[in-house]
């Protein structure tokens, strides 16, 4: 479904990205992992428009999105969810979720009342969006009078609005206790078997080693290794560059 | 009464002055050039009823694709600008349309008139003198506030019906970051560019309002003072929310008049009601939590309580 060839990112000498190939297939539970600045936000931003790669290919569904602005790339199919979370400070759960779903509307239909007849599919869906990501009994509650948890769920139903094929999560887990990780991690589940094909960045190595059924370990914008979960715990380049030679785990 | 018919007049005026400001505050973006095309609007506008036989509808209107395409003019190769660089461009643009307006030319002899006082259309520094649309047409300045009022309600529907679309969502979240916008799919530079012009030409038709309103306009009315103002009313009066700017303008328009018995401290007074509101209320004075209890007086209690900064 995502395939990537050679990708790569220079910033001036700097290599934060180095020819990093990767094929993501359709509904699959992709996780990607690595130690800080080995380039994984990098690459993230490169597939979702926000950095213009310095070479390399990525095709979506066969087409090629290298290159589009990030508006485009939702456009095609392509959602992300950020590290750091931002809403606007006076707009409620249902507001922030509103303005994700206007890329499916024309002119008229934006200047439409939110209110209205004509929109009620789209009320609808917003209802089952808020739902399935647990902010339902919030709708109402301004954005910034959430807890975190829940904020990082907004985040998530906000790319849903958006009616992704793909989703791209930015370490979706950091900031989280335990038990909203495990949360998360049903609730992603639950999200694949809608049929939707995920892909994450995460320093929680456990986390992505329990959910993801492929993941790629970068280092230094290196693919080091891709495999099963088991296959990347027990590969010696891994262990050595990530998961350290003498300590049990990098700091995460 | 006349007097106060003027003050009625210059407060739909100003309202629709501080809309100019508000409809690309609304994604953020802070111009503090909004008398460049009130400017250009009074020009056009008076330019098209003294010398080009128009009426003052059509005038008006024209006068708002002028500041339009002015502010198009600025805001394509400067809303691609973060922050604070639009802001100083509209000021510079604004600089410079003012020493234009100063110094241009253009019109025909009047037939009567005294000495040094024998033309028609502006006359640099001296300004641009009779526009005398209202008084030839038999119109009052009562009639002319109803004008003015008329096209301030339409403006106010118009932002009324914004307000509860997607257009208000999608400019809310552009203002509060560009980068979510984007990744929701936002053409945000496209969406700026738009506020913005709309905000152009309601300033073009507020400019040509207020040239038939005074009669006499020049260059010096259109300074960083008349933007400043036109900012300060949706600041004070609030920016959340379209029901600021509204409440800013009138009350900054009417408020200096009626202190005109304590002439000489009442612009000192102003001075200490925006340092005040700054100070105890930033949101301005109707804030978005304000309006939201108002609309939903039975939203049960503990959604009114103040949000805890809770991260």
């Amino acid at each position: 479904m995502l395939e990537v060839v050679g990708l790569s990112k220079a910033f001036g000498g700097l290599v934060a990205v180095g020819g990093v190939d990767l094929s993501v297939p359709q509904g699959a539970l992709f996780g990607i992992i690595g130690p800080n600045g080995s380039g994984k936000t990098t690459l993230f931003n490169m597939l979702t428009g926000f950095l213009e790669p310095s070479s390399g290919e990525i095709r979506f569904e066969g087409l090629n999105v290298r290159g589009l602005s990030p508006e485009h790339i939702v456009r095609a199919g392509i959602a992300r969810t950020f590290q750091v979370v931002r809403f606007h400070k006076e707009s409620t759960v249902r507001e922030t979720v509103w303005a994700a779903q206007s890329l499916h509307l024309g002119l008229g239909g934006l200047f439409r009342g939110i209110g209205s007849p004509s929109q009620k599919d789209l009320a609808g869906e917003v209802d089952r969006i808020l739902e399935k990501t647990w902010l339902k009994p919030h709708a109402d509650r301004l954005a910034r009078e959430l807890p975190f948890g829940l904020v990082r769920q907004l985040e998530i139903a906000r790319a849903l609005a958006t009616r992704p094929k793909i989703l791209l999560m930015d370490e979706p887990a950091s900031g989280m206790n335990p038990s909203e990780t495990h949360q998360l991690t049903e609730d992603l589940r639950r999200l694949r078997e809608d049929g939707l094909t995920v892909v994450l960045i995460e320093h929680d190595i456990e986390m992505v080693m329990g959910l993801c059924d492929r993941i790629a370990v970068l280092n230094f914008g290196r693919k080091i290794a891709e495999g099963t979960a088991d296959q990347v715990k027990n590969d010696p380049d891994v262990i050595a560059a990530y998961l350290g030679t003498k300590k049990k785990r990098a700091h995460a | 009464m006349s007097y106060w018919f003027t003050i009625a007049a210059l407060t739909g005026i100003n309202v629709l002055l501080a809309y100019s400001v508000y409809a690309s505050f609304m994604s953020g973006q802070v111009s503090i050039g909004q008398a460049a095309f009130f400017g250009v609007g009074a020009y056009v506008g008076a330019s098209l009823t003294v010398l080009g036989g128009f009426d003052l509808i059509s005038a008006v209107l024209v006068a708002g694709f002028a500041g339009a395409a002015a502010s198009l003019f600025v805001g394509v190769p400067t809303l691609r600008l973060k922050g604070y660089h639009f802001t100083i461009a509209t000021v510079a643009f604004a600089e410079a349309v003012r020493v234009i307006l100063h110094n241009l030319k253009y019109g025909r002899p009047r037939s009567s008139g005294n000495v040094g006082d024998q033309w028609l259309g502006p006359d640099g520094a001296t300004g641009f003198r009779h526009i005398a649309y209202l008084n030839e047409n038999g119109i009052t300045t009562g009639q002319y506030a109803l004008i003015v009022w008329v096209i301030v309600v339409i403006v106010v529907i118009g932002f009324f019906l914004v307000e509860r679309s997607r257009i208000a969502r999608i400019l809310r979240t552009i203002e509060e970051d560009e980068v979510v916008a984007r990744a929701i799919g936002i053409p945000v530079a496209r969406y700026k560019v738009a506020a913005f012009v709309c905000g152009g030409f309601i300033a073009g038709m507020s400019g040509a309002l207020y040239a038939h309103l005074l009669t006499f306009i020049s260059g010096g009315d259109f300074i960083i003072h008349l933007s400043t103002i036109a900012l300060a009313y949706v600041v004070i009066g609030g920016g959340q929310t379209m029901w600021g700017p509204l409440l800013g303008a009138i009350l900054f328009t009417v408020l200096p008049e009626t202190l005109r018995p304590i002439k000489d401290f009442r612009i000192e007074l102003f001075g200490l009601l925006i340092i005040l509101v700054m100070l105890f209320r930033p949101t301005g004075m109707i804030s978005a939590a304000a309006v939201r209890r108002w609309s939903t007086p039975w939203a049960p209690k503990a959604q009114r309580k103040r949000p805890t900064e809770a991260f």
